[in-house]
């Protein structure tokens, strides 16, 4: 029988997204380049209708998540999260996220940002996947989101953030330890 | 949200053999296990044609990050040459369109049994390791569940124990494979039935190791630049297989992994174990331009 070898348009998009998550994560800090622009094709590469999410306050995300046949939850109980993080008050409605479990940390929430990469706050990183430590400038997160997520990670407890700015992403783990300069 | 909205128009294969619902959630799984380096993500394990226990949970993870532009090299036991090898290798050419290699340097995926290949791995190259029991806890604690609170407890106690009753009955620590070893500082792997000389080479690594179990249905990972410690007690220092000084038949070469292969009057010869190193040396010997890579080990010393 003869086979096809070739990927679809969809499978090489969503397999080439995958990769860009997986070597973002496994070097926090370091910028990574996404197939396509925006949260949307990281959705359609990681969830389907195993997952729950939810989006805080934007329709186009959450049409297109849900477009996946994710279930839409609220904060406190999705595996992944899609929200703005500008605003104090924003940061203080995720407080709420699924940290895990010591028995199963895995169990935990995984927020996708928006942000820019490459202006703005200094962030010294230092932990696993970073050589000695990397020094990074991010916009459009509020400082409180630092404070929030050292208060809420009690390693291996915890919750893992990408940032996403247009098509360029940085994936920062529970495992990163984070400095505000 | 309808049904209709979900399917995709039917094809006779999908890419990779795994279907991309199975290629989704061993993405999710990976990236979790990245990012708790050492703790054991479990899996839905996917059936693939071939048994359980032959490399089923490597096999899963490489398919899942295969594209046609890979190059895939498989090891078993150090060799590219032996039926498992080259089935798996055929596999993913037949299945993936990748392109197959048994150089350890043009490698971007390194699926491997047993071994990690002598030569240093790059940044951008995936080390998929085979792994039969993820659990090194599995010795002293047969239940799961237990186990798994031990893990969340780092209570690793018991470990520490059969090492030692290694040193009071033998002299020395007997555990010759799946040495136990701390992940960053908080979880203990079994770095899979790897040698204790290749264990170090996972320590601050450039390249990004995953682990997969098929049967037991877990996956791990250890990140680039992740600390691996072997346990070892303060006074006891870690040894490595005693290879320094074998000189390998075929190549001349020392101070490498080798096969000890006994001979009829008693005596052993040795070879390299990792196979395609050997003959990268055996076609510089004969004058062909061959570039060996950057090693590990020099002089038969882990070099740091």
């Amino acid at each position: 029988m003869p086979l096809s070898l070739a990927p679809t348009a969809d499978d090489s998009r969503t397999n080439a997204a995958f990769e860009e998550l997986m070597w973002a994560l496994s070097r926090p800090g370091v910028i990574r380049t996404l197939p396509a622009s925006g949260l949307a094709s990281i959705a359609e590469s990681l969830l389907d209708r195993e997952c729950s999410f939810c989006v805080l306050d934007d329709l186009d995300i959450q049409q297109a998540v849900a477009r996946t046949g994710a279930r839409a939850v609220s904060q406190g109980n999705a595996d992944y999260i899609f929200s703005k993080i500008d605003t104090t008050e924003k940061v203080v409605a995720l407080s709420g996220m699924r940290l895990g479990t010591l028995a199963y940390p895995d169990d935990a929430a995984t927020l996708f940002a928006p942000a820019r990469l490459g202006a703005g706050q200094e962030l010294r990183l230092t932990g696993p996947g970073i050589k000695t430590s990397l020094t990074i400038t991010v916009d459009r997160v509020a400082p409180t989101f630092w404070e929030m997520r050292q208060r809420a990670i009690r390693y291996p407890l915890g919750f893992d953030v990408y940032l996403v700015d247009d098509d360029r992403v940085i994936g920062i783990p529970r495992s990163t330890t984070v400095e505000v300069l | 949200m309808k049904l209709q909205e979900l399917t995709r128009p039917w094809a006779a294969f999908n890419y990779g053999f795994l279907d991309e619902s199975a290629k989704r959630e061993i993405r999710r799984r990976i990236l979790k296990a990245i990012a708790v380096p050492g703790y054991q993500v479990p899996y839905a394990s996917r059936e693939v044609p071939m048994a359980r226990g032959w490399g089923t949970g490597g096999l899963q993870v490489s398919l899942t990050l295969l594209k046609p532009t890979a190059v895939v090299k498989v090891i078993d036991q150090g060799a590219d040459d032996s039926v498992n090898a080259c089935s798996i290798r055929k596999f993913f050419g037949r299945v993936g369109g990748v392109i197959e290699t048994q150089d350890t340097q043009e490698a971007t995926i390194i699926q491997s049994r047993h071994r990690i290949p002598e030569e240093k791995l790059r940044g951008d190259q995936v080390l998929v390791l085979q792994v039969p029991d993820p659990e090194p806890l599995r010795t002293v604690q047969s239940d799961m569940s237990v186990a798994r609170e031990m893990h969340g407890d780092a209570d690793y106690g018991q470990l520490w124990l059969i090492l030692y009753e290694q040193l009071v009955k033998s002299g020395r620590i007997m555990q010759y494979t799946e040495y136990p070893s701390l992940v960053n500082g908080r979880h203990v792997i079994s770095p899979s039935p790897i040698p204790r000389w290749d264990v170090l080479k996972l320590n601050e690594a450039d390249h990004l190791t995953i682990l997969s179990a098929g049967r037991e249905k877990r996956i791990y990972a250890v990140p680039p630049h992740t600390r691996v410690e072997p346990l070892v007690f303060d006074d006891v220092p870690y040894r490595v297989e005693d290879h320094q000084d074998k000189t390998c038949y075929r190549t001349n070469v020392t101070g490498f992994f080798m096969n000890e292969l006994p001979q009829d009057d008693g005596s052993a010869k040795f070879e390299l174990s990792d196979s395609h190193f050997g003959v990268k040396h055996m076609r510089k010997a004969e004058g062909e331009p061959v570039e060996i890579g950057d090693t590990w080990y020099k002089n038969g010393k882990m070099n740091r």
